[in-house]
């Protein structure tokens, strides 16, 4: 009961913490505006002005994005260090991402319109996870190690071609524009990218949500999980669509943006206990608070530059998930 | 010393590896042409340049394919340091040679002029190229001077202290971001947007401005977009001041 009761003061406490971190996410920016303009823009998206034209068309579709990607990657790598049953693993691990940004560098490289690339992303991060799973395969089922070593090379393979398309690309333009897009960023998405990679990622959740209970017996070891009824290939196999599902749908519209899917689930777990039923859900506030106030100060620290939000990711994120880390062990 | 003790030994025959697309231009702008022998992947002017032999470029120098053409002089830019030092050990004459802005474009030709033993003709380069820029920029200053945003893919933008942004300079032009010292940055859409430039440069090709913040900056909607080719936005060299002009001639409609 007192766990229970720390678990949904935590997560009260994530929302909150989002909540606030998208206020200031809306409210700070490269131009300062006053409260009551920001406000102003929110509340009145068709006014016209410099300042309708920053709040909504810019600050608040960037802020959604943030939480977009952030929560979508923490799931996913809330998802499958459970399925892995390994801290370690990634939501790049399966080779998905790198898949969706080969593609999309090609798309860019061959002047596909961007309204395309979220789908573009989807099918090739769910090809890729698909394909590594495939070569994963012992027996029936995919094997975890396996899993990772295919994940890791199939990766690399496609990090490689990606690299060859920018060195080969027509003109630099299309490099450059390769290189700011791969670089994970936030910068140059509007509503409709949103509305895209919302869709995806939604998808992603409704999948993520059926298998939550099979992933919290996983988490007691497979021959108990397997004794308790789960059905580990079909648990193993819609676990990786969703989490491709996610990866493609943040991909889409921020690159490659690391360092949240590997850390946000451990920041959860210290706060929620190992409970997939509750790691999985908390990740959401965790991730999408993580990556909009990174983004914040990225947008922030020094106009009129914009940061690399990687750089403040690492920044942010490191000494937190550190201090969290050896409290644990000290706790322990 | 050691300078005058190269350009003592250089002969007729010399040959000449230029692992830099200005450098190369550079190089057949002074009459030293016919005796490159090998040059990196984004030389294409002169167009005879495309006939040589490439040998990689930047991050990638294949120093094995410079040493088959057997060079007497590879010169190359303070990037490509670790692949002339590699062929300096292999005994090769190397010289790398900056070219951050247009002082240091006039002093690369002058430069090359002796390494080649071709001081006269490199100083004529640069004595015309002084005086047309000189022209070309007091031309300028008589007009309405005018913001510009340089656009360089994603949200980048050249800043301060750019071959751009002197260029920039050169022709009446305020850079908006030019307060930034720093050849390519990620400029933030929302002070681009109050910026409102009065021009926006684009290299050419390059796809459609479209999308946020595009569609809200007057300059754009107002077709005020100046197309330079992407090698001229890029690239110092002896034709500076033709880039020079061309930008001039861009903006004249609007001042």
């Amino acid at each position: 009961m007192a766990l229970n009761l720390r678990r949904s003061a935590g997560i009260v406490i994530l929302l909150a913490a989002l909540l606030a971190a998208i206020a200031i996410g809306i409210a700070a920016g490269a131009v300062t505006l006053p409260l009551s303009a920001v406000v102003a823009g929110v509340l009145h998206p068709h006014a016209s002005g410099d300042v309708t034209a920053i709040v909504w068309a810019l600050r608040l579709p960037r802020v959604l994005i943030a939480t977009l990607v952030g929560a979508a990657l923490a799931v996913s790598g809330s998802l499958l260090q459970g399925m892995l049953r390994n801290g370690l693993v990634d939501p790049y691990l399966t080779g998905g991402s790198a898949g969706a940004a080969f593609t999309i560098a090609a798309a860019i490289a061959l002047g596909a319109p961007p309204p395309l690339f979220a789908g573009l992303a989807f099918v090739a991060a769910l090809a890729t996870t698909l394909f590594v799973a495939t070569l994963a395969r012992r027996g029936r089922g995919v094997s975890p190690e396996r899993l990772i070593l295919a994940g890791i090379a199939i990766s690399s393979l496609f990090a490689g071609l990606t690299t060859l398309i920018v060195m080969l690309a027509p003109n630099a333009s299309v490099s450059l524009n390769i290189l700011a897009w791969l670089g994970g960023s936030l910068v140059g998405h509007g509503w409709n990218d949103l509305g895209w990679a919302a869709f995806y990622a939604v998808l992603g959740l409704i999948v993520a949500a059926t298998v939550v209970p099979a992933l919290n017996a996983i988490r007691l070891g497979d021959a108990r999980a397997i004794a308790l009824g789960v059905d580990m290939e079909r648990t193993r196999w819609l676990t990786l669509i969703a989490s491709s599902l996610l990866v493609a749908a943040a991909v889409s519209v921020s690159g490659v943006i690391g360092f949240v899917g590997l850390i946000v689930p451990h920041l959860v777990r210290a706060v929620c206990g190992a409970d997939t039923r509750w790691t999985v859900p908390a990740s959401i506030p965790a991730g999408a608070t993580i990556v909009v106030l990174a983004d914040a100060v990225a947008r922030t620290a020094v106009p009129p530059v914009e940061l690399p939000i990687g750089v403040l990711l690492s920044l942010l994120g490191v000494p937190a998930f550190l201090f969290i880390a050896f409290r644990r062990r000290q706790a322990a | 010393m050691s300078l005058v003790l190269a350009a003592l030994s250089v002969s007729a025959g010399l040959r000449i590896v230029s692992l830099a697309p200005a450098l190369t231009e550079d190089l057949f702008a002074i009459g030293a042409g016919p005796q490159v022998v090998g040059v990196d992947l984004s030389s294409n002017r002169p167009a005879r340049a495309n006939a040589l032999p490439r040998v990689g470029g930047m991050s990638d120098v294949n120093t094995e394919a410079v040493l088959a053409l057997h060079p007497d002089l590879v010169v190359g830019v303070p990037l490509e340091a670790a692949p002339l030092a590699d062929l300096g050990r292999a005994g090769v004459r190397t010289a790398s040679i900056p070219l951050d802005g247009l002082q240091d474009d006039l002093r690369a030709i002058e430069r090359l002029g002796v390494l080649t033993r071709r001081q006269a003709a490199a100083h004529r380069v640069t004595t015309a190229l002084r005086s047309r820029l000189d022209r070309l920029a007091a031309g300028a200053r008589r007009t309405r001077r005018l913001s510009a945003f340089v656009w360089l893919g994603g949200m980048g933008a050249a800043g301060g202290g750019s071959f751009v942004d002197e260029l920039l300079r050169l022709a009446n032009l305020r850079n908006v971001a030019g307060d930034v010292r720093s050849p390519w940055i990620t400029f933030s859409a929302e002070q681009l947007l109050r910026a409102q430039p009065d021009v926006v440069v684009v290299p050419d090709p390059s796809a459609p401005l479209r999308g946020e913040p595009w569609d809200r900056l007057a300059a754009v909607n107002g077709g005020r977009i100046v197309r330079v080719p992407e090698d001229d936005l890029f690239r110092p060299g002896p034709r500076v001041a033709e880039v020079l002009a061309d930008l001039i001639a861009g903006v004249r409609p609007w001042r």
